[in-house]
């Protein structure tokens, strides 16, 4: 029995020596020496070829001048991060340099674009302690906005003089049809750059003039809304003369003639507007009927203006009535003022 | 022909990464709409494709076959690893244009393919040889067509403007499949005919020398 045992162990003694000379040791301690040696060489030259934070800023800044320059970082406070703000959205100032010519170099983030937010280079001209123009716009990072290489108005910045107050908005030409909240957004980076630029590089008052516009995003609602308001006030008169609403009113194009009805109350009109949907079919994209009521005074400019059934485009609906647009912003225009607000669309 | 000819003519043209044995279609298809990409991508190529096959012919008596395979891997890896590292410090606007594309020359199957055919069974110099003369082969290949997309579809060669016609389509992977397959006719076309004249060459010669012999060609094989 311990002879038997004695020739058990002996045997396993051959088997554990040999094991090391079998193939499979040979490949792992193989594939482990070639790891080690890669593992050791990329360790080094990680050290040697590593390119530093300030490098990449730098080779960053370098592609938007389009030549080396030297820059010098402007600090930021907290309170100087947020600087403007508009109906639409605000910009906040992230990184500031000032090169050697004067000009800054500003990193902004602007608000209001179709997912969130587009941080923009932008770099202010700046000559005699005041701004003279926005250089060079370069789009930076987004959270998502998909129409980005849509957008062709970059190089416009650059063909405007600045004046003082002077706004960058979709309403002046900076725009790209069809992506016209990424727009926005990017024109507050824009603003808000310059905006900084003034009050904090410059140490003058902001600057910021907030435009009345209508609602971005949502062309075909403000199409048929402000319609709705010039055929308010334009017939004004045939109502409290007491006539029929008919296809004969004027502004009459996108108006339910049907379904559309009003009360006179002393010198008030108050009407109950059903619009048509902007196309003759429900499509997508494409607002359908609203219905609206609007109040119309004796010195022929909007009293109330609200909307009861909101027929834009599902997601643009929330831009369009609460969100993006104040309907008071109606009140008090005559039909001049509407027929200007109506060529901003 | 001495044999680092032959590798030569066969990593350049005979057996020509690109059009003959289409392989790394996968870069070639997303570089080619500008010529300076391509040209890029076929120099890094050409270094990253020499010095893995010196080292797998180096140490081809050393890895066991069973592992080959994970081995090439690990060494191809690294050298693109260390090529990338090279490159984001020191040729910046080449890294943003070659950009994923880059790393993803660790699974084109021209390096590990010729790893596993040619440098695991050859010398170091044979394969040194063999790593430039494909990796060039490749680097031509797509050249030429980076220029004939990037001249269609922007009118301009290297970023010069020779042009102010361009057809957008030739930009596209579309138009760079087209030019592709286009180019592997023409490359295939002009080979076969030139093995046909080798051909014709070889025989007239032949017969020549049994006429001059006194013999008919035939009758010496019988």
């Amino acid at each position: 029995m311990a002879e038997e045992v004695k020739s058990e162990v002996k045997e396993e003694k051959p088997e554990k020596k040999n094991f090391f000379k079998t193939t499979s040791f040979k490949c792992i301690i193989v594939l482990l020496a070639i790891v080690l040696v890669c593992g050791i060489l990329l360790t080094i030259c990680n050290d040697l070829f590593e390119v530093t934070d300030e490098e990449k800023l730098n080779r960053a800044i370098s592609k938007i001048y389009g030549y080396d320059i030297t820059v010098e970082e402007v600090e930021i406070t907290d309170s100087d991060q947020t600087t403007y703000e508009n109906t639409y959205g605000s910009a906040t100032v992230l990184l500031a340099y000032k090169d050697e010519n004067g000009d800054y170099l500003v990193s902004s983030e602007g608000t209001g674009g179709w997912f969130g937010t587009v941080t923009c280079w932008v770099l202010v001209a700046v000559d005699n302690g005041s701004v003279t123009k926005v250089e060079k716009v370069v789009v930076n990072t987004s959270e998502g906005e998909t129409l980005l290489n849509n957008i062709d108005f970059l190089d416009k910045y650059a063909e405007i003089e600045y004046t003082e107050g002077f706004t960058y908005s979709t309403n002046n030409g900076f725009v790209t049809s069809g992506a016209s909240l990424s727009s926005t957004a990017i024109n507050n980076a824009v603003n808000g750059a310059v905006s900084f630029v003034n009050v904090v590089c410059l140490g003058k008052e902001d600057q910021t003039v907030v435009e009345e516009t209508l609602t971005t995003g949502a062309t075909y609602s403000n199409t048929i809304t402000v319609q709705a308001a010039m055929f308010a006030v334009a017939n004004y008169d045939s109502c409290i003369s007491g006539a029929t609403v008919s296809d004969s009113f004027d502004y009459t194009t996108y108006i339910d003639t049907a379904n559309t009805t009003y009360t006179v109350d002393g010198e008030t009109v108050a009407y109950s507007i059903t619009t048509t949907g902007y196309l003759s079919t429900e499509t997508m994209g494409y607002p359908n009927a609203f219905t609206l009521t609007i109040t119309v005074g004796v010195d022929k400019t909007i009293a109330s203006f609200d909307i009861v059934t909101n027929g834009s485009t599902s997601g643009y609906g929330s831009n369009y009535a609460s969100k993006m647009y104040d309907t008071s912003k109606f009140v008090g225009l005559g039909l001049e003022d509407l027929i200007k607000l109506y060529g901003t669309i | 022909m001495n044999k680092y000819s032959k590798i030569t003519l066969d990593g350049l043209l005979y057996q020509n990464p690109t059009f003959m044995l289409v392989l790394g279609t996968c870069p070639t298809l997303g570089l080619i709409n500008t010529a300076s990409g391509a040209a890029g991508m076929g120099l890094t190529v050409v270094v990253i494709l020499t010095l893995s096959n010196i080292i797998i012919s180096a140490l081809r008596k050393v890895i066991p076959s069973q592992v080959r395979i994970p081995a090439y891997i690990v060494i191809i890896a690294t050298l693109v690893t260390l090529a990338r590292m090279i490159l984001e410090k020191l040729m910046p606007d080449l890294y943003d244009t070659l950009g994923s594309f880059l790393a993803l020359i660790v699974v084109n199957c021209i390096i590990l393919g010729r790893a596993e055919a040619f440098a695991s069974k050859h010398t170091v110099a044979e394969s040194a040889v063999d790593g430039i003369a494909t990796g060039l082969g490749f680097t031509a290949a797509l050249t030429i067509m980076g220029i004939i997309c990037e001249f269609f579809g922007k009118g301009s060669i290297f970023g010069l403007q020779i042009m102010s016609f361009s057809m957008g389509f030739f930009s596209k992977p579309a138009g760079a499949f087209l030019v592709y397959g286009l180019c592997i006719a023409i490359f295939v076309y002009i080979m076969d005919n030139v093995e046909r004249a080798k051909r014709i060459k070889k025989s007239k010669a032949l017969s020549h020398e049994a006429l001059v012999e006194g013999t008919p060609a035939g009758a010496e094989a019988m």
